[in-house]
């Protein structure tokens, strides 16, 4: 059974989604775009679609664009001899989407659904789908534009009757339309527009704006220059596209033109004040459509539970402000509006397909598991947001030579520190045989199931010796609680890191002292007087710096002791070499009780 | 008269949908039934089915989720060819600045050896491009070609050939097997 996909076919740009793991996923065009403009060249009996066409548009008189317009009508395309009508134009556009969808899933795809404007009559309708089956798919549901963009916001899965409003302003058409949700089903209660407003005449505007500011400043007009002005019309589109993340945009243009042979240039900053106040007439006109469509609807701002914005230009924030201030409300737009609508007819394909209703709604780990470890540290084993059922083991040690015991202490929560972290249980590993520390390896494993439920052992590699302890009922922590968990770890985070290093280097200290001993010992004679008196003072003023608590301190003795045991380092690595090589001449040796690697391992430090 | 019209459309859709529904409603009310368990059904002819099902559900789940994961790696492995993409893109309007700037007639000989040493460094950045395959795109007195042109604007030449680019107001580029942005051009008609 392959996979049924959802298009958003547009009149300027259209798009492709399909449901992967539960959620819509737009797919990628081989020229690495998101969507492909609605746009179809024949050029020498070949058909093109896409970017490719829309390069040609200006020359190639056979390149049809916005055939979205035409729809239903009687209107037919002559291109190179052949007459075409609407639907095998868009047949063409959905084919390439269609191959798109294959390219990716690495399989045919049969069955779609296609979305239409609300205001589309049967005869409309009729031939979307018709065009779907040219191309070679079974159209197994139209849906609304704004119901699909309803659908991917997931309005449909709120409890009560919801009235909504879409405000859906594209590359080349603005809609607005008023949906009402009752039972599961959408109802388009009315909708309004203009077929010929878009993102284009936003660009248009500062672009007039930029050359006549020019020809004020420098007498030159730069619409007679056309390469100057296809460098304005692109920065007029960048500059756009900044204002909506930024106040004010920086266009520049070095060389733009020449007067009296010398070169000008052309650098402005546009405030977004500026393009507001530019682009003013455009946006009340969808004001206009906006308060058409209440009247309509016989509703008021009032009446409208939800917002939606839908498509490219209402990432403008002058449009986002007038949809606020016009309803009253915060508009949605957590989804990319290029996107949204494919996205909702994925959803309705998954629907239909039966994908949706059969995932299961997996959990997960609001907060992160773990175990207290040597200086009081958390060692997080499975990090928050991990979906659920899981499990995750490692491998720890013991701290001190013949260590008879371990302690577990489970802890959940997002602090470096353990005492920050709310604890969950402890339990403890007993019978561990006589060893020096770090040579016992003890296995740590934290399971989570579906329930929420934790389950947590610790195992002697060594033995087989284990323990577990059960926590139900994960956390037993409130949503609130989870939130202001997470909130205090990310307000901490500074403060947290630097108890977190300091933690370390006690270990570090601890773990260095430890090694520098039992490299004496293992030694003996082989380390001269001298040196053994210098380590041994180093060691003594490392442990006072301890002490005393300054980490200052604490780092400098470290490092000469450090650097005063380098000499021994080395002959202990030398002589366990040549033990090594003792060893295997003897061809039969017991079992190396030599900490080979000659590193220690604190307690409960990962043994890697 | 027309919107009483347009609303009897919706209704009919709405219509549509709702049968649609109502027929799922009794087909979900009969599988209900089916599950429950009714006398003349053993335990175990349920349960049998019941495992069957299950096990169908996990290999589609594991299926699928292989499925994922091939994609996955495929997609993150055209992300990584691709990556440096957006700066390339940002880049070469900074070299057309440039561009612009060099192709100034310069008199005075002081500022042509100044103008020398911003063509040297403009090789440099030639250099650059190449070696991490942005290649410029071959445009003038070509025959105009969509897959890497944009035809901005149309010429009127006779004493050129049909579909060749005349002039080329913006030089594109190639970005290993990908556009990066096409050359705008303008193209002979006739």
């Amino acid at each position: 059974m392959g996979k049924m996909i959802g298009i958003d076919l547009g009149t300027t740009n259209s798009c492709v989604a399909i449901m992967e793991g539960g959620e819509a996923k737009v797919i990628v065009n081989p020229e690495g775009l998101r969507t492909t403009p609605s746009v179809v060249a024949f050029k020498d009996g070949e058909i093109q679609v896409g970017e490719i066409a829309k390069r040609q548009v200006i020359t190639n008189p056979n390149t049809v664009t916005s055939i979205k317009r035409h729809m239903g009508t009687k209107h037919t395309v002559k291109m190179e001899n052949k007459t075409y009508r609407p639907e095998e134009i868009s047949a063409m556009i959905l084919k390439n989407l269609k191959e798109t969808a294959e390219k990716y899933l690495g399989e045919t795809v049969k069955e779609a659904v296609i979305t239409v404007p609300a205001y589309f009559n049967d005869s409309q309708r009729q031939a979307t789908k018709d065009a779907g089956k040219i191309a070679g798919l079974e159209v197994k549901r139209i849906i609304n534009e704004p119901t699909a963009a309803a659908l991917a916001y997931g309005i449909d899965k709120k409890e009560k009757e919801q009235t909504v409003l879409v405000y859906d302003l594209g590359g080349g058409t603005f809609d607005v339309s008023i949906l009402q949700l009752a039972d599961g089903t959408f109802e388009v209660i009315s909708t309004a527009g203009d077929n010929l407003l878009g993102g284009d005449d936003f660009d248009k505007v500062i672009m007039d704006y930029i050359i006549a500011d020019f020809k004020k400043q420098e007498g030159v007009d730069l619409s007679k220059d056309r390469m100057a002005l296809q460098r304005v019309k692109d920065a007029s589109e960048k500059a756009k596209k900044e204002l909506s993340g930024i106040t004010k945009a920086d266009i520049s243009l070095p060389f733009i033109s020449m007067k009296d042979s010398s070169p000008l240039h052309l650098t402005m900053g546009l405030t977004r004040a500026k393009f507001d106040e530019l682009t003013r007439h455009l946006v009340e006109k969808t004001t206009v459509s906006v308060r058409q469509a209440l009247k309509d609807a016989k509703m008021t701002a009032n009446d409208i539970d939800q917002v939606l914005l839908v498509g490219g230009s209402t990432r403008i924030p002058a449009v986002q402000d007038m949809v606020k201030r016009e309803l009253g409300k915060e508009p949605n737009r957590s989804i990319n509006p290029d996107e949204v609508v494919a996205m909702g007819a994925a959803i309705q394909a998954g629907v239909l397909s039966g994908d949706v209703k059969d995932v299961l709604l997996l959990d997960v780990t609001p907060l992160s598991l773990g175990i207290e470890t040597l200086g009081g540290v958390f060692t997080k084993l499975i990090e928050r947001n991990t979906t659920i059922p899981t499990a995750k083991s490692q491998v720890f040690s013991t701290a001190a030579d013949n260590q008879p015991a371990v302690d577990i202490h489970v802890l959940q929560g997002e602090r470096p520190m353990a005492s920050d972290n709310k604890t969950l249980g402890r339990f403890q590993l007993s019978g561990i045989p006589l060893a020096p520390r770090g040579i016992p390896q003890i296995e740590v494993k934290f399971d989570i199931d579906a329930n929420g439920i934790v389950h947590v052992s610790a195992k002697d590699l060594g033995t087989n010796k284990s323990n577990t302890i059960t926590i139900s009922g994960g956390s037993g922590l409130t949503e609130e609680e989870i939130k202001r968990m997470v909130r205090e770890a990310e307000e901490n985070a500074e403060a947290d890191k630097a108890r977190k290093e300091e933690a370390d280097l006690y270990n570090e200290c601890d773990q260095i002292l430890f090694a520098v001993k039992k490299s004496v010992e293992d030694l003996g004679e082989e380390v001269t007087e001298s040196e053994k008196k210098d380590i041994e003072e180093k060691s003594e003023a490392l442990k006072k710096a301890i002490e005393s608590k300054d980490i200052k301190v604490i780092k400098k003795k470290k490092e000469e002791l450090e650097k005063a045991s380098q000499s021994i380092a080395i002959k202990a690595y030398e002589k366990i070499q040549k033990e090594q090589q003792a060893k295997q001449q003897s061809s039969e040796g017991s079992n190396g009780k030599v900490n080979e690697d000659g590193t220690v391992d604190a307690d409960f430090e990962d043994i890697k | 008269m027309k919107k009483e019209k347009e609303k009897e459309v919706y209704n009919r859709y709405r219509e549509e949908e709702e049968q649609e529904m109502a027929e799922n409603k009794k087909n979900g009310a009969a599988t209900n039934e089916e599950t429950e368990p009714v006398e003349e059904v053993s335990k175990e002819t349920i349960l049998e089915n019941q495992v069957a099902q299950l096990k169908d559900q996990l290999l589609r789940n594991m299926a699928e989720l292989e499925n994922f994961k091939r994609r996955n790696n495929e997609e993150r492995i055209k992300e990584r060819k691709y990556a440096s993409q957006y700066v390339f893109l940002e880049l070469i309007e900074v070299i057309d600045s440039l561009d612009t700037a060099l192709k100034t007639q310069v008199e005075d000989e002081n500022v042509q050896k100044y103008k020398k040493g911003f063509e040297l460094i403009r090789e440099k950045l030639a250099n650059l491009l190449s070696n991490n395959e942005v290649k410029k795109i071959e445009a003038l007195g070509m025959a105009f070609d969509p897959n890497v042109h944009m035809a901005v604007s149309k010429a009127n030449r006779n004493d050129l050939d049909k579909g060749v680019i005349v002039e080329e107001l913006l030089p594109g580029y190639m970005y290993k097997d990908r556009v990066l942005r096409p050359s705008m051009v303008i193209v002979n008609e006739e």
